[in-house]
Parts: structure tokens; sequence; C-alpha cells
């Protein structure tokens, strides 16, 4: 009877729990946006001194809970010798945010490389995108006028799932909000496609 | 004082053969001579075997310590690190707030994590032999206290890794990045370790160390080498480091208390 009563307990607390994954080359700002998403989401989260975040060589991860689902997300290391191990991730994955230093002009075409080689991959086939044009906070960056056009290109890539672009700034939290919630109406509408993990599972 | 020759004790016993022989002496009357020394004995180890700060003020002999250790035979120093849980005590001492951060230094024999943890303590790089049972020492970074245990990584000590388990905030898994044929085995290690309950919240740093040789694997082969691509629900992050030139440690321990402080 306990079980019973127990399992229903748990069935009524339950969240839909999906993967995002937060992608991008080093320096981009993926961890730094990883833990402005965990302030705006979490009450009372004490964020990590951005000065103090160094370069990831593995993975962080962060848990949030936003309009009745779970996002876990994955922050990757984006090192050069680090994207290869992106691909393990793909096929696990909800959805992918990828994080572009908008004020970095001279890497913006490696970026745009890196991009299209992930979005080639069949193992994200249908999986919603959200990129963002972060580092606005920088006077002299690249605004979402210049930084689309870019992303846009190879839009036989992209396909029939849902992308965005939006500007951002991780370090003052600008945009934040409205990425996550955009981001968490198309995995919703995505998940007859991809269905959320279920806890039981994983172990 | 006693003759030590004349009743047949010699230097070169090993410690278990030497007690034994000190029990079994008698004096000129038949009767046994050190009656009470049992008793003191086993009190002794009462004491010291209960909690980390005593442990820590015994480690003030360091090397010393290791080196009695190497005396025993491998059963009791085994029955010694089963014997070593100091789980309840540790536990009420969480609620009273202010509990030290509890830290692991695990990883196969010969990694260096002996030398890590005294490069970490006293800042020097000291001679070390294989650990033989633990070390634990008191490690203060950036105002941040930690309590550091370097278990022993031999083959026949490494499954009592796990009676050191509870109450761990985090585990430093060192990687000998130059032993090339025994990566292997070092992730066979890990995989078996991170399925444990007990380490379930335990945050993860992977050193990998000796990269001042040449031809080691770097931080992406390490990575796949260990099969880190399959952990999906635990924060882990892995540096280059070299112990004996002092370097990457820093920077790992930055991480580490970083990490350390937002979980809480």
């Amino acid at each position: 009877m306990y079980t019973l009563l127990h399992g229903f307990y748990k069935y009524i607390i339950q969240k839909d729990e999906y993967c995002v994954l937060i992608l991008g080359l080093d320096n981009a700002g993926k961890t730094t946006y990883l833990e402005a998403a965990k302030t705006k989401f979490t009450k009372k989260y004490i964020a990590m001194n951005p000065n103090r975040i160094t370069t990831t060589v593995g993975l962080n991860i962060g848990k949030i809970h936003v309009d009745g689902v779970m996002l876990n997300f994955w922050d990757l290391g984006g090192q050069q010798e680090l994207q290869s191990l992106w691909d393990k991730y793909y096929a696990e994955c909800h959805a992918v945010i990828y994080i572009v230093d908008s004020s970095d002009r001279e890497r913006i075409s490696e970026s745009k490389e890196t991009f299209d080689r992930m979005i080639a991959s069949e193992h994200l086939s249908g999986v919603p995108l959200l990129v963002l044009a972060n580092k606005q906070d920088i006077p002299d960056c690249m605004g979402v006028h210049t930084v689309k056009p870019i992303f846009n290109q190879n839009a036989h890539l992209i396909g029939a799932r849902d992308i965005m672009l939006m500007a951002t700034s991780a370090l003052n939290g600008d945009g934040v909000d409205e990425g996550i919630r955009w981001l968490v109406d198309c995995i919703k509408r995505n998940s007859v496609d991809r269905p959320p993990r279920n806890h039981e599972d994983n172990l | 004082m006693l003759d030590y020759s004349a009743l047949g004790l010699q230097d070169d016993d090993n410690s278990e053969t030497y007690w034994a022989k000190v029990f079994r002496l008698k004096n000129s009357a038949g009767h046994g001579m050190f009656l009470n020394l049992k008793y003191a004995i086993s009190l002794l180890f009462l004491l010291s075997f209960s909690k980390a700060s005593d442990e820590i003020k015994f480690s003030v002999l360091k090397n010393l310590k290791t080196e009695n250790h190497n005396w025993l035979q491998n059963d009791t120093v085994v029955a010694l690190m089963t014997t070593k849980d100091g789980g309840l005590f540790s536990y009420f001492r969480g609620l009273l707030g202010a509990r030290e951060m509890r830290i692991l230094i695990l990883g196969l024999d010969g990694a260096g994590k002996t030398t890590i943890l005294y490069k970490l303590q006293v800042g020097e790089v000291v001679t070390t032999i294989p650990t033989i049972g633990f070390n634990v020492e008191q490690v203060t970074y950036k105002n941040l206290k930690f309590q550091v245990w370097d278990l022993g990584g031999q083959t026949s000590i490494r499954p009592y890794w796990r009676c050191y388990y509870g109450n761990t905030d985090a585990i430093i898994y060192v990687v000998d990045s130059a032993d090339r044929d025994r990566i292997g085995i070092s992730k066979d290690e890990l995989v078996h370790m991170l399925r444990e309950e007990e380490l379930a919240n335990a945050i993860l740093v992977v050193l990998a160390n000796k990269q001042d040789m040449a031809g080691c694997l770097t931080v992406a082969e390490v990575h796949q080498a260990l099969g880190l691509d399959a952990l999906r629900d635990r924060t882990f992050q892995i540096f280059k480091t070299s112990a004996v030139r002092g370097e990457g440690l820093d920077q790992a321990m930055d991480w580490l208390s970083n990490a350390l402080q937002a979980r809480k």
C-alpha cells in the first residue's frame, strides 16, 4: 500500500525532464550563461563570481525548473580539441543553445563553421536551436542584425527545426529569461519526437 | 633497560613478529613480562582511529607514519582501513555547521597522489614512498579548510577505498598521463567508483598528472580514455598538472573551491 501511494505521490510531483546542451567556441561565455540561467530561475541561488570562471574542460551541469518542466543543462568545453566530444551528447539532448561571442569579429567565421558542423549531425535532426549573440554588454560588439545573416546562410542544414537568434548578455543576465522560455515552448512541442528523459531511467 | 638480543628480539623482524615475541616474553618467575601492554595498545587504537583530527595530529609524523604502515602486513593494513569509519560522528559535526570539506584523492598507484597532497599542504615536493593505508592532512586554500585524504592506490587496497566514501564532498582523481598501458585500468576503477550511491553528490576533479613527461596523453585523450563522456549528472573538470613542477594545481583548487561553494 505504501509503495502504491509513494508511487502515486512521485507521479504527481514528477516533472518532465529535458536536457539542453550549451555549446559554442571557447570563451564565448557558456559557463557564465549557465550561471546566469541558474540565477534567474533558482531562488536564492548565489552565482559564481564571473571573474573566477575558468576554461571548462569537462562538464558543468545545472538544473532549473521552468514552466512546469525541469531543464538539465550540459555545458561542455569549447576548445578545438574538445569539440570532438560534443557528439557523444547529441543523441540524448532535447535542445541546443549555441553561444557566439559577438565581440570577437576575428573568430566569427570559425564559430559559424563549428555551428555548421554541429547541425549537420543526424543525431541533432529536429532539435530546437537557440543561437545567442552573447556579450552585448561590450560596446562596439556586433548586433543581432550583423550576426543573424551569418548564421542564416545554410538554410538547408537547418531544415524544418525551430531556430531563433537572440541578443544576450550573460554577464548582466539580459535576454536569458526570454531565450529559455522560447526554448521550453519548442521543447514541449517537439516532445513527440524527443520524449522527456524519465527519472527511472537515470541510472 | 632490556637487553634486546638476549631476549631474542631482532631489529629486522617485521613488526608483527616482533610484537608476538614481546608478548611471549616471560620473566624469571615464568610470568608474562608485559601483561598490560595489550590493553595499552588497544586503548591507543580506540583513540586514534575515530576521527580525522586525531589522525592529522598523528600525521605530524608524515612520511614516518606511512613508513610504519609499511612495516605492517597487508591484512593488518586492510583491517585498519576498514575500522576507519567516522560516519555517525561526522554527521553530528555536520549538524553543528562549520564542517570542513572532505576530499578524497584517488587514483592508481604511482599516479602522484601523495606528492599532490603534500604539494597542496606544505607547498613543497616531498620524497614519497608508495602509500600503504592512507595519509590525511588539513589543507587550507583561500580561507577554506579541506580535510584531504590520500588513499593508497595499489591493487590490493583499492577495494577499501569505499570505506571512505561517506560524506565525501569531492573526489580528486589522479591519472598518470604518461602511463598509456594502465589508463584502461584507471578508467575501470573510476567507473566502478562513480557508481557508488554515497558519491552521487560528490564533485569530480580529474588531474591529468605528469604532463611534464614526453609523449603523455593530452586532456582530450584523457577525457576519452576515461570514458568521461558517459557522465551526465555530475559536474566535473579535467586539469593538466605536473605535481613535481607544481603546475596546474592552483587552477584545480581554485575551480574546486568555487564549485564547492556554489553547491552549498
